[in-house]
């Protein structure tokens, strides 16, 4: 009790608020802004930390977290290019409702998505804490693997038009992936004798020039004679009936996200694409995924915000973080003299506490926020469109460059440009690219690992209960096309009854 | 009339400057802010310990010291950044002795351990060979005794191949005569998160894991037990010449002018002093450890001949080690 009032006093402080709701919205500009990440925001406002008090640093660091993730949403909404990496996913149907007229819908439904994913978390997080640390480590490098790849089926739910293009783009993705030091010898591979090739290709980089310096080229290179889509309204929150005909996607969304955020290094980005293949499976609306489906939309960004409170368990109960953006915010607990691990829980129980309410309250304020900025952001639309581009280049060339002050990296946004734009322009989807290049490092490495601790037998990756799930979910999820069409061919009546489905 | 006045005022302010910072000599250094590389992304204990001798530098020399993340290949590429620099001494770097030492051996890198000025060394770690929970070990002589009657059973995990904990584990292995398999992680996080759900057995680490993490270790690799570890033997008192830390300081790209480097040498040992940098460095497991210029730039020399060596003839030769 005195533990629980002393992080109550903590949260009421005036700087503190002052502190969340500041970082809410600079997360949400941030987010928003292409190329300008999670990671930027929060690496920009460390050094603030060591100003203000233990309090204020918190409520700051998580404000930006929580704003940047959601953030990101918002121009993967409206100009069809995810502000950080982990909307990725959110592009596929939150563009196309947008192209449809209904970007408000989609603005709404994302804030909404995200602002419940990350408020559940928090509960789950706050109550179970201890317990999810405990299942995340059992997670070896043979059930790593066996969850990456049921991430991979993504790419099939993504390329609805055309299968086999779809396969050539996520094996694409796969391979750029692999430029730079193999992660079990330490050789390079496919570096050219090209210094900057030796650390790989950027996330960052990749990922603007494939989705918004082509979407740039795209549209110089579309003829003009279309007006751009008509916005029925600049916001609109979901309906009551709405809400409860997609609760069930909302909420095991949001429990996926959850769990991948409890497993370190795996990241809001990917937890967005294995929700994403989930809700295409079990969604009543699944036909309609990649069309502008608001399942889709939902299952993305109640994903990606769970991980933010997700992967605060991993950091606080183990002192490990959980993506590169717990890590800064370890850094930041470190400095101000906090020790995460199994300890913190038993020794400063009330700033535990506080963590879990200000990640409540950051929830609120994202919220809040989003309802007030995403009007503010769909204007943009309505921009003479060169200018709009221009900005778009102009932002995307200083949010890369302002990483890692690296001028190959500008070079990596220019090829992935044309890149991106020679695929699209011959009918290849960009969304599996993406998919394989994230993914890439992840199964490579736990497959690799998985093989060297069983002395290179494959066995020994079904004997394990978690992973053996994982596989035949996967199993499942690829065949299912089969298993739909071998049922209808032994019950011809179920033909004719009208279906709900279409 | 207000506009001329204000824009003469702003005249007379600005040219001296700018005639000071064109003729700015040695003696004047630094007379504006001094950018530091950090080769490692924000928020690591490079980093932490890296903005805190920032900090203190700022506070010796009386301008900013900004500490930059370049972070990638690991290390190299800041390493690079920082080689290819202007060697005016408003660009240094923070330099882990693996990044500067290994790496060059690894795969072909922009700079080796002789492209730099060396100013000190001011953080310093000892690393401790940490068992899985619940792990039958309690002493060195138990894993290798062990690891002797079941070659290449026992696993460890490092934060990647050819880090400064990989060669060392290499090393153990050659003076103890044991085989163990090798699994690198991304990183100490995914690392430590795999020794703590059981899936590799050892783990070469910093102090502060066995404190922090409630975890247990077998032997610590320094000259004299530690204080904060009671219990732990060192690898010397239990029979095996070795030891094995992880350390860093502070470098400049080669060709420093003397009295610019004479400035930053006597800056760097002023800095390791702080008070704040011995917080902050305690807080990420290391200690401040202070070595002057030569003495720096001769464990880079040491640690680079070894290391190249281990590195040719175990690393290159089979790449699953």
């Amino acid at each position: 009790m005195d533990a629980f009032l002393s992080a109550l006093s903590m949260l009421t402080a005036v700087d503190a608020l002052l502190a969340v709701v500041a970082g809410t919205l600079v997360g949400i500009i941030i987010g928003a802004l292409p190329g300008l990440g999670s990671l930027l925001a929060i690496t920009m406002a460390l050094p603030l930390t060591f100003v203000l008090g233990q309090g204020a640093s918190i409520a700051l660091l998580l404000g930006i977290y929580c704003g940047s993730i959601y953030g990101g949403s918002l121009s993967a909404i409206l100009i069809n290019t995810p502000g950080t990496p982990q909307s990725a996913a959110t592009v596929l149907d939150g563009f196309p409702m947008a192209r449809r007229g209904d970007a408000g819908l989609a603005l709404g439904w994302s804030t909404t998505a995200s602002a419940f994913g990350g408020i559940l978390a928090t509960i789950i997080l706050a109550v179970a804490s201890p317990l999810l640390a405990k299942i995340g480590i059992r997670f070896g490098p043979v059930e790593y693997f066996a969850l990456g790849l049921f991430a991979l089926t993504c790419i099939v739910t993504v390329s609805r038009d055309n299968l086999v293009k779809g396969l050539l783009a996520g094996l694409l993705g796969l391979f750029v992936a692999v430029v730079g030091q193999d992660p079990v010898t330490g050789y390079l591979r496919y570096d050219f004798g090209v210094f900057d090739l030796s650390a790989g290709i950027g996330l960052v980089p990749f990922l603007v020039g494939l989705f918004a310096l082509s979407e740039v080229f795209w549209r110089a290179a579309e003829k003009k004679d279309e007006i751009g889509p008509v916005i029925r309204s600049a916001f609109q929150l979901p309906g009551l009936a709405e809400l409860r005909r997609r609760a069930m996607v909302l909420v095991k969304s949001s429990l996926i996200g959850t769990w991948i955020g409890t497993l370190p290094g795996v990241g809001a980005a990917s937890a967005s694409m294995v929700s994403y293949a989930e809700a295409k499976r079990s969604s009543p609306n699944n036909d309609k995924f990649g069309t502008g489906e608001p399942d889709g939309l939902i299952a993305s960004e109640a994903a990606n915000n769970a991980v933010s409170s997700g992967a605060m368990v991993p950091t606080l109960s183990l002192g490990v973080p959980g993506d590169p953006i717990t890590a800064v915010m370890l850094g930041a607990l470190v400095l101000q003299g906090v020790t995460p691990g199994p300890r913190l829980f038993l020794e400063n129980q009330s700033l535990v506490l506080f963590i879990f309410m200000m990640l409540f309250v950051a929830n609120i304020c994202m919220f809040l926020g989003g309802m007030l900025m995403s009007p503010l952001f769909s204007r943009i639309l309505r921009l003479p469109e060169p200018l709009l581009m221009a900005c778009v280049v102009v932002l995307v060339a200083t949010g890369t460059y302002s990483i890692n002050a690296n001028p190959f990296d500008l070079l990596v946004v220019l090829i992935a440009g044309i890149a991106g734009f020679l695929l699209r322009y011959n009918g290849f989807p960009l969304a599996p690219m993406v998919i394989g290049f994230v993914l890439s490092p992840m199964i490579e490495q736990s497959l690799r690992q998985g093989l060297i601790l069983n002395q290179g037998s494959f066995i020994a990756f079904a004997t394990s209960p978690i992973a053996a799930v994982l596989f035949a979910l996967t199993a499942l999820f690829l065949l299912w096309p089969v298993i739909r069409l071998v049922q209808r061919r032994l019950r011809p009546e179920r033909r004719r009854r009208p279906s709900s489905d279409y | 009339m207000k506009i001329t006045k204000s824009l003469s005022l702003a005249m007379t302010v600005a040219l001296p400057a700018l005639l000071a910072s064109s003729l700015s000599l040695a003696e004047d250094f630094p007379v504006r802010p001094i950018t530091e590389i950090v080769p490692y992304p924000a928020g690591g204990s490079t980093d932490l310990s890296g903005r805190a001798f920032a900090e203190a530098l700022s506070d010796y020399f009386g301008v900013n010291v900004v500490a930059d993340n370049r972070s990638g290949g690991g290390g190299s590429v800041g390493i690079s950044a920082l080689a290819r620099a202007r060697s005016d001494g408003y660009t240094i770097g923070v330099a882990p002795v693996g990044t500067i030492a290994n790496q060059p051996h690894m795969h072909r890198t922009p700079y080796s351990a002789e492209s730099f000025d060396y100013l000190c060394q001011f953080y310093y770690g000892s690393e401790v060979l940490v068992v899985k929970p619940d792990s039958p070990f309690s002493t060195l002589e138990e894993v290798i005794d062990y690891a002797k009657a079941h070659p290449g059973k026992l696993s460890f995990g490092t934060p990647g191949p050819g880090t400064l904990p990989h060669l060392d584990m290499l090393r153990l292995q050659q003076i103890t005569g044991i085989e163990l398999t090798h699994v690198p992680f991304a990183g100490d996080g995914p690392g430590l998160t795999a020794l703590m759900g059981g899936h590799v057995d050892l783990y070469m680490a910093l102090p502060n894991t066995v404190t922090d993490r409630n975890l247990d270790a077998v032997a610590i690799f320094s000259e004299e037990p530690m204080a904060s570890l009671p219990g732990i033997k060192t690898v010397k008192a239990q029979g095996y010449d070795m030891t094995a830390s992880v350390s860093g300081g502070l470098v400049a790209p080669k060709g420093l002018p003397s009295a610019i480097k004479q400035k930053l040498v006597e800056g760097c040992e002023q800095a390791t002093k702080s008070e704040e940098l011995k917080t902050v460095l305690g807080r990420v497991g290391f200690e401040a450890r202070y070595l002057g210029p030569d003495e720096f730039r001769q464990l880079v020399e040491q640690t680079s001949e070894v290391n190249g060596r281990l590195i040719k003839e175990v690393i290159k030769k089979d790449g699953s080690r």
